[in-house]
Parts: C-alpha cells; structure tokens; sequence
C-alpha cells in the first residue's frame, strides 16, 4: 500500500474507531446501569420471598459465645473457631475448622470436618446428613436451632 | 419452576471489540508496507477473546464478561499504540500478554477454589519484603528510581506486584478483625513495603501503596481518624520528601512552569500538552503524528501518544472505560457476601483508581508527574501482568458472588432450577 493510500485510510479510519468506541463505551454503560437495577431487584425478591435460615445459639460451654447469637446461612459456610471460616466463633468449644453446613431447598446438609464431633437431636451425624428447621445440632460445646428468618431478621442479614 | 438468574448479555459487546481489534490491527499492518506481526494480530487477538469468553464461561460460569472485555480492549488498546510507537516491543508485550492470561487464570482460580487463605499469607508477605529488599541490593535505576532488577531474559519491578500483595494482606485481616491492634501484623507489613520503596525511591508506587492501603482500612473500619491522621503523616512525608529528593523537586517545578527550561526538564510535558493539542478531537490519524518526538511515549506518556493519533475524543472514551472498570470493581464490593472479597475489590479498585490517577493528571498537567504507568496499556511486563492478575482478582470475586447470588435467588424461587440455553 503506498503512503498517500494509507494515509486517506488513516485519515477516514479516525472516525470509525471513535464510532466503535463510543459504541463499546455505550453498551458498557446500559449494561452497567442494567446490572445495577438486577442486582437491586435480585436483593429485593431474595428479601421479600426467602425465608432465610439461621442458627441460633441455644447454649455455649464458653461464655463468650452469647446465648441467642444468630448466625445467618447462605449457600456453603464453614464454622469454626479459625480465620477464614465463613461463620467464626472465637471459642475453644468448637474446631479451628468444625462443619461445613450447605443450604438447600430450605434444609441444611451437614459436612462435619476431619472427625470433628456432630450431633443432631442427640444422633451422630455422618457426612450429608440434614438438617431441618427447629431441629437441634450439638457441635463441639455449642448447641443451635436450625430457624428459619422471616422480615426484618433476612432482611437485615441482606443489606449487612 | 425456577429460572435462573439471567444476567444482560455480552455478545454485540464482544462482536464490536474484536471488529475494533481486527481493524485497528489491520490499518497498522500496511502503516510501512506489509508488517506481518500486526496482521498476525489482527486474527488472534479476537480469536484469543472468543477464547476467553467461551472457554472461562465454562470453567466460570458466574465470571463478569464486561470486566473481561474492559481488560482486552484496554490491552488491545495499547498493543495497537506500541505496534505503531515502538514494532520492537510489541511482541514481547504480546508475550506478557498471554501470560497475563494465565495469571488472570490462576488468580480467579485462587479466589474461588481455595477456601483458607490464611496459610499463604506469611509466604506473601516474605516474599513482597524480600523481593523488595532485593531490588535495593542489586536493582538497576531508571530516571532517578532504583525499582528494576534485571534477570537477563527478562527485567522484573517488584513493586508492581507488591501492590497486590499489599491488598491481598490487609483483605485477609481487616476482613477477620476491625481493632488497631489485631491489625498489627498487617499495617506493619504495609510501613515495612512503604519503607523500603521509598528507599528505592519509586515515589509513584509509594503514592499507590499508600492510598490503597488508606482506603482500605477506611472501608473496613470507617475510621476516619485514623485514616485523616494517616493522610496528614503522608503530606508530611511529601514534604520531606520534596526536600530530599532533587528529582522531586525539578518534577514540581515543571509542573508549575515547564516554559522554564523547555528543551531540558520541561521537554516532555511539553510535547506531551503540545501533541494532545495537535490532534484536536477525532486526532492526526494513526501512524500520522509525531508521537515518537515525546520522550518515554510507550510507557509514561502513551496517553499524550493516543490523544495525539486517535483524538481527545477516544481519549476521553477511554478514560470512560476506566470509570466503568472502576464502577463494576465497586458494585462487586457491594455484591460479595464475604467480607474479605468486598475488601478485595475495594482494595483492587483503589489501586488501579489511583495509579489511574496519577499518571493522566501527571500527562495533562493537572499533578507534578510521577512516572507510574497507565494500567493494561503502558509497556511493561510488570505492569501488564500484575494488572491483569488484579483483574483476576475481581473475576473470582464475581464468581463467589454470583454463585451466591444464584442460590439464594433459586432459594426465594423455590424447585428446581430450569436448565438455559445460552
């Protein structure tokens, strides 16, 4: 291509590559904007039709682990007592990693971790093993009540 | 029965980027002749971005495209400009492209699959210290900063990647303990990477370490007095600084007049501000201007090359990609259940919001230059990689979120979720 070709090329090309970037920039922004408005739908439905499921603590061996404590589930949370855990009580009653509890159509599977010592209404719990609500699970020194959050209670663990 | 969440699409968003990649290619390929490495360019880049969002959507199928969009045009972007500023860095920063890439990969994978990260936080922090510390020992200087250490096949800046190490750290816990004092350990760590950057005197990447970590404390614990202190001990140290460093000095000074000595110190910047004028809003054309007059013009100042070629038009498009980067970083923050993935993007945006910042003001005049580079456009292997292992970083927290999401939106729909065909 010869120099004066290219530049009649180059020269009417400065506007095809601000056309397509402004195209680019203008999809981005109505998917941004869209996304916005989904996710603020998403929270709003998740609140309004959920009923989100907690553990309460019903008893605890270690004092500094309060009666009442509610502890929202969502999807996979590991509890325990070490960092990284999804759902950490600072207490020796429990595994630096205890069990992982998975929530699923409204019932919760248990995965106690290495061994660890899980009961549910007094039965050992083996691997995949449920949970439902208003049902009790020792683990470790603690004792919870699988419930369920309705109102207020989901809608303040949402916007947390 | 239950659909599942069905998030906007991306496809004319990526059928547009690879026309944009295929043509800019194209055009550079007959700027002198026949030039092979941009038409090879111009074939892969769009099939290396079909790819990614074929093959990542399988490994991730909660992965955000737009983020992964912004990145490639961002990186196309300044392939196109290098393949026209300097045709002898251009495959090289093709080649820390790909590896970008597999970073990106990796990274996301780290964030999604690897549930404690506690133990590797002591080998990050070593290893950030220690590559720091090596780079005072035996680091090679550039424009007044020691910050490089030169492997033979490759020169590596350790800062680049600190700044991630830095995030990665403070994330983990500030997002386990909110007091001064269980913090320690972590805010130790950060004046230990200050400290000895400074020492490098690479005060660009002390700037970006600095309010990265600011903001980072400030978004976890909303301690603004801390953090006002904090800000106020850095002014002091600016101060300082600007009566140590004579570096320093002569940048503050051509920023105020660069008109004082404009064939020495105020060279640049001056070229810089005359080609953003001479390409008016739609530019001069590319491969038409005389961008390779500005000293530095394929790492510090490729902004000034851009607006020059391209127009103050693109130019300011694409500092609108950077805002909607910055925009999608901060609507994931606000999206991801787990704290240390909020702090994460938060962390992520701050650094690349700030170091953003900086060397565009630096460009337009607006701040005294600080020699930093423009993220995912500027050469440089070390800033294209730890860039695109940031955007990494955002893509795994968009995963764990969107997982999330799905269930409890499945959860509140109640029944099986209904298979959909994409």
């Amino acid at each position: 291509m010869n120099a004066s070709l290219y530049e009649l090329l180059a020269l009417a090309m400065r506007y095809w590559f601000a056309a397509l970037l402004a195209l680019i920039v203008f999809l981005l922004t109505q998917s941004f904007v869209r996304e916005w408005r989904i996710e603020k739908a998403v929270q709003r439905r998740i609140a309004d039709t959920a009923a989100t499921l907690g553990l309460r603590v019903l008893s605890s061996e270690d004092r500094r682990v309060q009666r009442g404590l509610l502890l929202p589930l969502d999807g996979d949370s590991l509890l325990g007592s070490g960092g990284g855990c999804d759902l950490r009580l600072r207490t020796r009653a429990l595994r630096r990693r205890h069990l992982v509890l998975r929530v699923e159509k409204d019932r919760v599977y248990l995965y106690p971790e290495g061994g660890a010592l899980v009961t549910a209404d007094g039965q050992r719990v083996r691997r995949g093993d449920t949970l439902l609500p208003g049902q009790n699970m020792q683990a470790g020194g603690l004792v919870f009540r699988l419930e369920r959050l309705q109102g207020e209670e989901a809608e303040a663990w949402l916007d947390d | 029965m239950a659909r599942r969440l069905k998030r906007p699409s991306s496809d004319f968003l990526l059928l547009f980027l690879c026309v944009f990649e295929a043509s800019i290619f194209g055009l550079l390929a007959f700027r002198q002749g026949l030039s092979y490495f941009p038409l090879f360019l111009a074939a892969l880049m769009p099939c290396l971005l079909v790819f990614q969002a074929l093959g990542l959507r399988r490994l991730f199928p909660h992965m955000d495209m737009q983020l992964l969009v912004i990145g490639n045009f961002l990186c196309a972007l300044g392939l196109a400009l290098l393949c026209r500023l300097r045709p002898d860095k251009a495959p090289r920063q093709f080649l820390f492209y790909l590896v970008g890439i597999a970073g990106m990969l990796g990274i996301a994978l780290f964030v999604t699959k690897v549930r404690n990260k506690r133990p590797f936080v002591l080998p990050v922090m070593l290893l950030a210290v220690g590559s720091l510390g090596l780079t005072l020992l035996i680091g090679e200087s550039t424009f007044g900063a020691k910050n490089w250490i030169d492997f033979g096949l490759f020169t590596l800046q350790p800062s680049e990647f600190v700044k991630l190490a830095l995030v990665f750290v403070m994330a983990l816990y500030l997002s386990e303990r909110r007091d001064l004092r269980g913090n320690l350990p972590a805010l130790l760590f950060a004046a230990c990477c200050l400290c000895l950057i400074v020492l490098e005197r690479d005060l660009g990447a002390v700037l970006i370490c600095f309010l990265t970590c600011v903001c980072l404390y400030y978004a976890a614990t909303g301690s603004l007095g801390l953090c006002g202190l904090a800000l106020c001990g850095a002014a002091l140290g600016a101060l300082l600084m600007y009566a140590l460093f004579d570096h320093v000095q002569l940048r503050v000074a051509m920023w105020r007049n660069p008109w004082v000595s404009p064939t020495e110190g105020g060279y640049q910047i001056i070229q810089a501000l005359v080609a953003i004028g001479s390409g008016g809003m739609f530019g001069l054309g590319l491969g038409l201007g005389s961008p390779t007059i500005i000293p530095v013009n394929d790492t510090d100042f490729i902004f000034a090359a851009l607006c020059e070629e391209m127009g103050l038009f693109c130019g300011l498009l694409v500092l609108a990609v950077y805002v909607l980067l910055f925009l999608r970083a901060g609507l994931l923050a606000l999206r991801s259940r787990s704290a240390f993935d909020s702090l994460l993007c938060v962390g992520v945006l701050s650094s690349l919001a700030v170091q953003t910042f900086l060397i565009v003001g630096g460009v337009i005049k607006m701040i005294p230059l600080t020699g930093v580079t423009l993220p995912f456009i500027s050469y440089g292997g070390s800033s294209m990689v730890s860039s695109m292992l940031m955007l990494g970083v955002l893509e795994g927290v968009a995963v764990n979120a969107g997982k999330r999401e799905e269930d409890a939106w499945l959860r509140a729909q109640g029944g099986e979720a209904e298979e959909e065909a994409e």
